[in-house]
């Protein structure tokens, strides 16, 4: 029973907290932006993600980072009692239907995590030692100790933080904190479509219901941290191509660029997929575009350099692409390997419900000639580099067929949130259509 | 909100809340929530763990990496080790890995008086004369203790 109560509140109070609206600081902000639950919630947490990650860039350990990390706690806090808590009005009873359902579907998962407990192989292998690593009080110096340094540590890093700061124990209270990530993420591209809450609610269970599996995401593995990333910056490109809080959007854009570096060694290239993006919803001039691949190019330094200062091995993923030269980009190109990759990349689409949908929703969209030209950018970078990727693996343990069978579906798990935006914008161009020819 | 908008709600709305609710009780029963509900109130974690592992295509209680056999000392021989010296894994089978991690430390030692014998059937050769033999599961899987 203890164990239950623990869960429950382990989930209560990192989902309150992180409900509070982090532009509270300002009164200017706060009283210009509207915020829904979903953005404070992703913000909080994109704000403590990159809050504890530059702290651990100063070698502290994980005791030093939480120190830090209340004053940012507490000052939040004092600032929420001051200003809303008393002033809590009906209008914000929406708030409270948001906050009802997330919990349902974070809690659900956190019980599902709390019993199936098996982690996957990867995770066994390399994300965890880092996780362990940061929950024993060790500094990011100790990675080099570990398997795998090479290989970014954010995901050992929250989860280890979320876990020192938990009632419990067990090494599964570092991953609860991704069930609401995970809600949130799907949330947050299904509340742009403009149909009552409750519609809503049903199309978010909807897309829940078709991607959960608990031993492709919640078993240690990163993959799920990427989706969700990438979930919040495609909301924000959602809001910005139509004039949403275009600042706010664009900080989260940003702070989640920033996690994905740290995520995967994948995540420095979808940054670059995501500006390009970017680029075709926002009509930005020259110099803006520069600034910006400016900005995320930094992103990548800064990584390099953190990497450098601490004598972190700077790779790709050296264990399946050994060797980047002209030579070896040629001599990949084979025609034989081109059609064993087609072959599973159909494979893996059929075999999932979720990404067959995807694929459905995209012939739809052809049929009644539906435009959404930055989705079929977004798509067609991303396939053409999961092609590109699988041409060039050679891996000496391993057979080419091998890494595909295991890691195309996770490849195109990481990009899918693009199916869901793709159902939003379907949607709500219907929407506005129907209504359009009835008025 | 008052009885009657709650009233007035569920009457406008009666089928798309049939539907959320359908989908709900959908999703619980795909994650298994009553099973899991049941399983953390009436089992430890300990408990769960071995029982979860023995369904792990790489592991199992005492087979292959032998999760739930090494929680399973961890319980409950806990007062003869230390966060700083768990006991020394030995496999016999080779291909396998040692899950240290399930003592959740990474800087440990390990200790030269305890032993974790796992996969025991696969050496015949195995001589344990010169061990006391804390715990033994089915004579494939053990504790040993180094006689003084």
């Amino acid at each position: 029973m203890t164990e239950l109560i623990l869960i429950i509140l382990h989930l209560f109070f990192i989902m309150a907290f992180f409900s509070i609206n982090p532009l509270i600081f300002n009164k200017k902000l706060n009283n210009t932006i509207a915020t829904s639950l979903t953005e404070n919630i992703l913000l909080n947490f994109l704000i403590t993600g990159n809050f504890i990650l530059i702290l651990s860039y100063f070698n502290l350990n994980l005791s030093e980072i939480i120190k830090f990390y209340s004053i940012y706690f507490f000052g939040l806090c004092i600032f929420f009692l001051k200003n809303k808590f008393l002033n809590f009005s009906k209008t914000k009873i929406n708030y409270v239907f948001d906050f009802i359902i997330i919990f349902l579907i974070s809690i659900i998962i956190c019980i599902d995590i709390s019993n199936k407990l098996i982690l996957s192989w990867d995770s066994e292998k390399f994300w965890l030692y880092k996780k362990l690593s940061f929950y024993n009080n060790f500094s990011i110096e100790n990675l080099k100790n570990m398997a795998r340094p090479e290989y970014p540590f954010l995901g050992g890093l929250i989860g280890s933080f979320f876990w020192k700061l938990s009632f419990i124990g067990s090494e599964y209270a570092s991953r609860l904190y991704l069930g609401l990530v995970y809600a949130i993420a799907i949330y947050s591209l299904v509340e742009n479509i403009s149909v009552p809450k409750i519609y809503k609610f049903v199309i978010l269970f909807l897309f829940v219901l078709i991607t959960y599996d608990y031993h492709k995401l919640f078993n240690g593995n990163q993959e799920i941290l990427i989706f969700s990333l990438i979930c919040f910056t495609l909301s924000s490109c959602y809001k910005i191509k139509y004039n949403k809080n275009i600042v706010l959007n664009f900080i989260i854009i940003l702070l989640s660029c920033n996690l994905l570096v740290w995520t995967k060694q994948e995540g420095l290239f979808y940054i670059f997929f995501i500006m390009i993006t970017t680029f075709f919803v926002f009509k930005f001039s020259s110099k803006e575009k520069i600034y910006f691949f400016i900005l995320l190019l930094s992103l990548i330094i800064l990584r390099i350099y953190i990497f450098k200062v601490y004598n972190f091995e700077i790779t790709l993923n050296k264990n399946v692409v050994n060797e980047l030269s002209f030579q070896v980009i040629i001599s990949s190109l084979d025609i034989q390997k081109s059609l064993v990759i087609l072959k599973y990349l159909i494979f893996a689409i059929f075999q999932n419900l979720y990404l067959l949908f995807g694929l459905i929703l995209i012939l739809l969209n052809r049929i009644i000639d539906n435009k959404t030209k930055y989705i079929n950018v977004y798509l067609l970078i991303n396939i053409t580099f999961i092609y590109v990727v699988y041409l060039l693996v050679n891996d000496a343990d391993r057979s080419h067929e091998f890494l595909l069978k295991f890691g195309i579906e996770r490849l195109l798990f990481n990009i899918s949130p693009i199916v869901i935006l793709l159902f939003v914008e379907t949607l709500d161009k219907k929407k506005k259509l129907f209504y359009k020819n009835n008025s | 909100m008052s009885k009657n908008k709650i009233k007035k709600f569920i009457k406008n709305n009666f089928f798309v809340l049939c539907i959320l609710i359908l989908l709900v009780l959908t999703f619980s029963q795909k994650t298994d929530y009553a099973r899991n509900i049941y399983n953390i109130l009436s089992k430890s974690h300990s408990e769960r763990f071995v029982k979860a592992h023995k369904k792990n295509i790489f592991s199992g209680f005492c087979k292959k990496q032998s999760h739930g056999y090494i929680d399973y000392i961890k319980s409950n021989f806990s007062h003869l080790f230390s966060k700083e010296t768990i006991p020394t894994i030995i496999n016999f089978d080779k291909i396998r890995r040692k899950p240290y991690w399930i003592f959740l430390n990474t800087k440990y030692n390990l200790s030269e008086n305890y032993f974790i014998i796992l996969n025991a059937n696969l050496n015949e050769d195995l001589d344990l004369s010169t061990y006391d033999i804390l715990d033994n599961y089915q004579n494939i899987c053990f504790l040993l203790k180094k006689n003084d």
